[in-house]
């Protein structure tokens, strides 16, 4: 697994996860879409297969659309709205004191 | 319980929910017109439409007609599809409105009034219901187009910046910005449209993140946007396809893998890369050690990739040395904003890009081989054509050609040749291999015109608008420029228009007619709905104040045959719009500023760039439903202008009556709207398009395999339409005519589709390719001889072979008939010898067999002898272009036993003569190999039958339902059917059957008033029934 810190910024795992499972969903699904093709000798009837433009596509739009879902998603706080300054507080108790000088400005 | 937040989703529901009930209620029940056939056809079976293709539309139609039940509801569930998604447009403006709203009425928590509240909910909705009940988006809302699609992501688009800046606090705002960036990507698997919202985006974010906003700033975000829009639609999308083929060529011809193997190594490598890069922004330490990444990724995503590897290498590193410098200054300046922005950067592209990886599916389909698979786009440099809609030719923009522009020509090693810089090499798979290989064939030529004659900003460019151009500009061209042309050796002269009226064009036309016309058909009102071509009497805006029409149209204000297009406004929402222009200037300046970039960037910018020629073949109205989007902001704005305008004036106590009567006053305007549209957006009942497709198929006769020419939009795809979706007639192949120009066409037509057979063409697929001759010469002079009294004497090969035969008799020399086709394809068009593949003569011989031709059911005309072989009169053409040839191989091959057939909407004489060998039977001609005229053209048993019994009339006999151009155009050929056969059975005296004919007409058209065109028809069905009336009393 790749392995980041958590940043005061951008998405989280769970994001970086649900996308990833959706691409490979959008990928299935152009995988599936393939198969025979029709040619000078003959025409190929498996070109409109129940499996190549009903199920292949369904699975790739699945996908699509869970990716939008994987970005919006955020875990919510009951507790506490989390703002960019409770954020900064929280990680920053977490990390170790970093050397290099970091610029106080939120971003 | 009546907090904001309930009132806010409750209105917001309803902004959904009216809307998506009025569009499903008035979506056409089946296809329409246009291109919406061929949507249909690509999103329910998955097959090839024309560039730059949707697939995003694909998939998501794909969906929607798998719950249609049976194969005619099909295009009904895409249209309900379409009505859905416009009702989530209008759904993202009601919101959108109401976030700007916010800022200009400065609400926030602590002010937050009942008063308040009311206007800002109320005049929202006002805004949302104008542009829900408008001309131009309800149009595209009720059909299978891709226009409700792109205006859906674009709302949804500009809602998420809005939502964006509006949380400035939370931790999660990024992933507004990742969003955006992944619609975008998405956005282009529908249509490019959705790029044009990125200026006003640009702007959102430049106000939020600056402090101090200056002019200065304004000014370079709007570049830098400009830049970005550039670097998405000239950099990143062919980018990727550019290095995607680069990767073929190294992985297909240099690895031995099979074809895609490239294709798919690239793509992952990107995606790899790109992911490193979001990584890399995300670890701690300096961003030197990881430029690396930043810069394959840039490599890869092929932005400055050019055709030449050692440029592309060249730019690759200039760039790489420019952003790192930058870097290095932003990294000493602020390293946790740059490593924000690197993050935002790289997670944004990323995602855009998995967006647009959409475009797979049509290489994918493309490979599968559809009966409807458009320029065959099976790898990487087909699909950059494709996307680039390379085949719609390049229009010039800041300096370029004019329409009396020459061709430049130039001397090359004492060879005179048309000038042409060498454009990138064409790529094809190779021919009957058994390993996958890409073999160059040839390169683009980019012809270059002559530079004298060229100038800055031509909007008038086109030659085949020559004599359009001139009558906009008001007769000829006052300039004139010399240059030096080698093909005469001397010195020419021609006239280009000047650059004044280059800008008067722009306005005239361009602008005014093109886009203020329609701006205003939705604001303040429509003649009618038949297209206008600048006079007073057609398509022209009208307020409903006669006084003003009266001005505006003159006398045609009050001579306009009523027509349910017709509607006004009396100017009330362009009012309320300006209202609010002016509002939200005074009190929120920047979002103005938001909202004017949209409104300019999806209206004027569009004109600007499409550079229109004259005498489009319909109403573009559809191009700028996203201004027209923005200036629906502005009405909700004027609303919300008066209102407060009011509540300054009035005292406290009577603030919510005064916000209630402005809030209820605002809705008159989209209530009285409605009043107008609906009769003229209301597409229930209305089978047309469908029966249309039935109608031509259903003319053909049941056995042979006949074979269906069409040229125009409107016939092809109705009849494609009905061929692959509804199943109707699949024994027939329907060929376009004018596609046949392009290579890949022919070799679609040589292949089987469902119960028809292929083409039986002669002549090898090679001969047919896209860069072998794509026109031949016709009977050419082969020889020039001055005679002594100076006149000259020019010899053809025609006369020349006929010389030949008359002196050398029994010779077979070019075969027993030189002049048949069969013998001119094997002497001449397959000679080894390039220079002899011309047609030697201007009469081609078809050869007739009798008794095949009467037992395919062909009727013969009394009087008329079945000749020996149908003569090809090519007297008046000096080529022959590759429809042409098609057609004529075709003649032959099928040898009278397949029958074939030309639309009768089609035009018969542009790529062979045959305008004197038609036999109308139906929607379609017959092709017969004897002459005929006007009195035996008519086949009355066959189009007896058809008229009465198999012809269906899409409704207007049991409703009356709306009409526009395009349907009224297509009944006007139902009724010139009924009007030529009653006339051909008045002349053979066949009474009965006129009887039955007229009664069948006016059963059927009973319901439905003629429009201009079809008056004469109309006229003429009155006097046969007034014979058929007398002969009924005489017989009495």
């Amino acid at each position: 697994m790749i392995e980041c810190p958590q940043p005061s910024f951008g998405l989280n795992r769970t994001n970086y996860v649900v996308i990833a499972i959706a691409y490979i969903l959008v990928i299935v699904g152009f995988i599936l879409m393939c198969g025979p093709s029709s040619d000078k000798e003959a025409f190929e009837p498996d070109i409109f297969s129940f499996r190549r433009i009903v199920v292949a596509p369904a699975i790739c739009l699945a996908g699509f659309i869970l990716i939008g879902f994987g970005i919006i998603f955020h875990p919510r706080n009951r507790n506490k709205k989390m703002t960019n300054d409770s954020v900064k507080e929280e990680t920053e108790k977490m990390l170790p004191v970093n050397p290099i000088a970091r610029n106080n400005k939120s971003v | 319980m009546w907090t904001y937040k309930n009132l806010n989703r409750i209105f917001a529901l309803l902004s959904f929910i009216l809307p998506a009930i009025v569009y499903g209620l008035t979506i056409e029940p089946s296809v329409s017109f246009w291109d919406c056939p061929e949507f249909v056809i690509s999103a329910s079976r998955l097959q090839i439409g024309h560039p730059p293709g949707a697939p995003v539309f694909m998939l998501l139609g794909n969906l929607f007609s798998q719950f249609a039940g049976s194969p005619d509801r099909v295009a009904r569930m895409i249209n309900l599809m379409n009505a859905l998604l416009s009702a989530a447009t209008i759904l993202f403006l009601y919101l959108s409105i109401s976030l700007l709203l916010q800022k200009a009425l400065r609400i926030d928590d602590t002010n937050e009034t009942l008063s308040r509240k009311i206007v800002l909910i109320g005049s929202s909705f006002v805004g949302a219901m104008i542009y829900a009940v408008s001309d131009t988006f309800w149009y595209s809302a009720v059909e299978a187009e891709v226009y409700a699609f792109s205006s859906f992501l674009t709302a949804f688009a500009f809602w998420i910046i809005l939502k964006w800046d509006q949380n400035r606090k939370d931790v999660f705002r990024d992933r507004w910005i990742i969003l955006l960036a992944y619609v975008i990507g998405i956005s282009i698997g529908v249509h490019l449209l959705n790029l044009l919202c990125i200026p006003a985006i640009a702007l959102v974010v430049y106000f939020d993140q600056r402090d101090r906003v200056t002019l200065k700033g304004i000014a370079s975000t709007l570049l830098l946007s400009g830049v970005v829009i550039g670097g998405i639609l000239w950099g990143i999308i062919p980018g990727i396809v550019k290095m995607a083929g680069v990767f073929e060529l190294l992985f297909v011809n240099g690895f031995g893998m099979g074809y895609h193997g490239g294709s798919i190594v690239y793509f992952f490598l990107l995606l790899a890369t790109l992911i490193l890069s979001v990584r890399a922004s995300l670890l701690p330490g300096s961003l030197k050690n990881r430029f690396a990444v930043y810069l394959i990724g840039w490599l890869l995503l092929g932005i400055t990739w050019t055709g030449n590897t050692v440029y592309s290498i060249a730019a690759t590193v200039l760039f790489g040395l420019i952003a790192s410098l930058l870097l290095r200054r932003s990294e000493k300046r602020n390293p946790s904003r740059l490593r924000h922005i690197l993050y935002l950067l790289s997670c944004s592209l990323t995602l855009l890009v998995m967006g647009y990886s959409s475009y797979a599916l049509i290489v994918i389909r493309a490979e599968a081989n559809p009966p409807m698979n458009q320029q065959a786009v099976t790898d990487p440099f087909a699909l950059k054509d494709y996307l680039g809609r390379e085949q719609y030719g390049q229009t010039p923009l800041f300096f370029g050609k004019n329409y009396t522009s020459p061709l430049a020509i130039t001397s090359e090693n004492g060879q005179l040749r048309y000038a042409s810089s060498p454009g990138e090499t064409i790529y094809k798979r190779a021919e009957k291999e058994e390993k996958a290989r890409y073999v160059s064939a040839g390169n683009k030529t980019d012809y270059r015109y002559q530079k004298e004659t060229c100038s800055v900003l031509p909007r008038m460019y086109s030659d085949q608008h020559k004599d359009l151009y001139r009558s906009w500009i008001g007769g000829y061209e006052p300039k004139t420029v010399s240059y030096f042309d080698p093909l005469s050796d001397r010195t020419q002269k021609t006239k280009i228009p000047t650059l004044t009226q280059n800008l008067r064009f722009l306005c005239d036309y361009q602008v005014n007619f093109m886009f203020w016309r329609y701006f205003l058909w939705n604001f303040v009102g429509r003649q009618d709905d038949i297209q206008g071509h600048g006079d007073e009497s057609h398509g022209n805006w009208i307020t409903g104040i006669s006084g003003i029409d009266r001005y505006l149209i003159g006398a045609s204000s009050e001579t306009t045959i009523p027509n349910k297009g017709r509607n006004v406004y009396f100017g009330l929402p362009l009012i309320l719009g300006l209202i609010g222009m002016g509002w939200q200037l005074k009190s929120a300046k920047r979002e103005f500023l938001i909202v004017a970039t949209l409104f300019f960037m999806t209206g004027l910018a569009i004109v600007l760039y499409l550079n229109q020629t004259p005498f489009q073949p319909r109403e573009r109205d559809y191009a700028y439903a996203g201004a027209f989007y923005a200036f629906a902001i502005w009405t909700g704005m004027g609303c919300a202008g008066i209102a407060r305008i009011i509540g300054r004036k009035i005292s406290r106590k009577n603030q919510i009556r005064a916000s209630l009567l402005a809030v209820l006053a605002g809705l008159i305007v989209p209530a009285q709207m409605i009043s107008q549209t609906w009769d003229d957006h209301d597409r229930s009942h209305r089978f047309i398009a469908r029966d249309t497709a039935s109608n031509y198929l259903m003319s053909l006769p049941e056995d042979g395999n006949p074979i269906l020419f069409v040229n125009g939009d409107n016939d092809t795809f109705p009849v494609w339409y009905g061929i692959e979706v509804e199943g109707i007639r699949q024994d027939v192949k329907a060929c376009n005519m004018a596609y046949l120009q392009g290579g890949w066409y022919v070799r679609q037509m040589r292949m089987p589709t469902y119960d028809a057979p292929a083409f039986p063409l002669s002549l090898p697929d090679g001969f047919y390719d896209d860069d072998s001759c794509f026109s031949v010469q016709v009977n050419p002079v082969v020889k020039r001889t001055v005679r002594p009294d100076g006149s000259v004497q020019e010899l053809t090969m025609k006369e020349v072979i006929e010389a030949y035969y008359l002196t050398h008799p029994g010779t077979d020399k070019y075969g027993q008939d030189p002049f048949s086709w069969e013998n001119i394809v094997r002497y001449w068009l397959n000679n080894p010898d390039p220079n002899l593949r011309f047609i030697p003569t201007d009469e081609i011989h078809i050869p007739v067999d009798k008794e095949t031709l009467l037992a395919s059911g062909m009727a013969v005309p009394d009087q008329t002898e079945i000749p020996e072989y149908m003569t090809i009169d090519l007297k008046e053409r000096s080529h022959l272009l590759r429809p042409g040839l098609v057609m004529l191989d075709l003649l032959n091959g099928c040898e009278w036993k397949r029958p074939l057939y030309i639309a009768i909407s089609a035009p018969t004489d542009e790529y062979l003569p045959l305008s004197d060998h038609l036999m109308m039977e139906g929607l379609a001609y017959r092709i017969v190999p004897f002459r005929t005229d006007s009195s035996t053209r008519i086949d009355c048993d066959k189009l007896y039958r058809n008229c009465m019994t198999s012809f269906r009339f899409g409704g207007i006999e049991e409703h009356d339902i709306y009409l526009d151009d395009v349907n009224r155009s297509a009944l006007r050929t139902l009724r010139y059917s009924f009007v030529l056969l009653a006339d051909a059975l008045l002349r053979q005296d066949r009474s009965d059957e006129l009887v039955a004919v007229v009664d069948k007409y006016f059963a059927v058209f009973e319901k439905s008033q003629p429009d201009e065109t079809s008056v004469s028809l109309h006229e003429f069905m009155m006097k046969a029934r007034e014979h058929t009336d007398s002969i009924h009393s005489k017989n009495q």
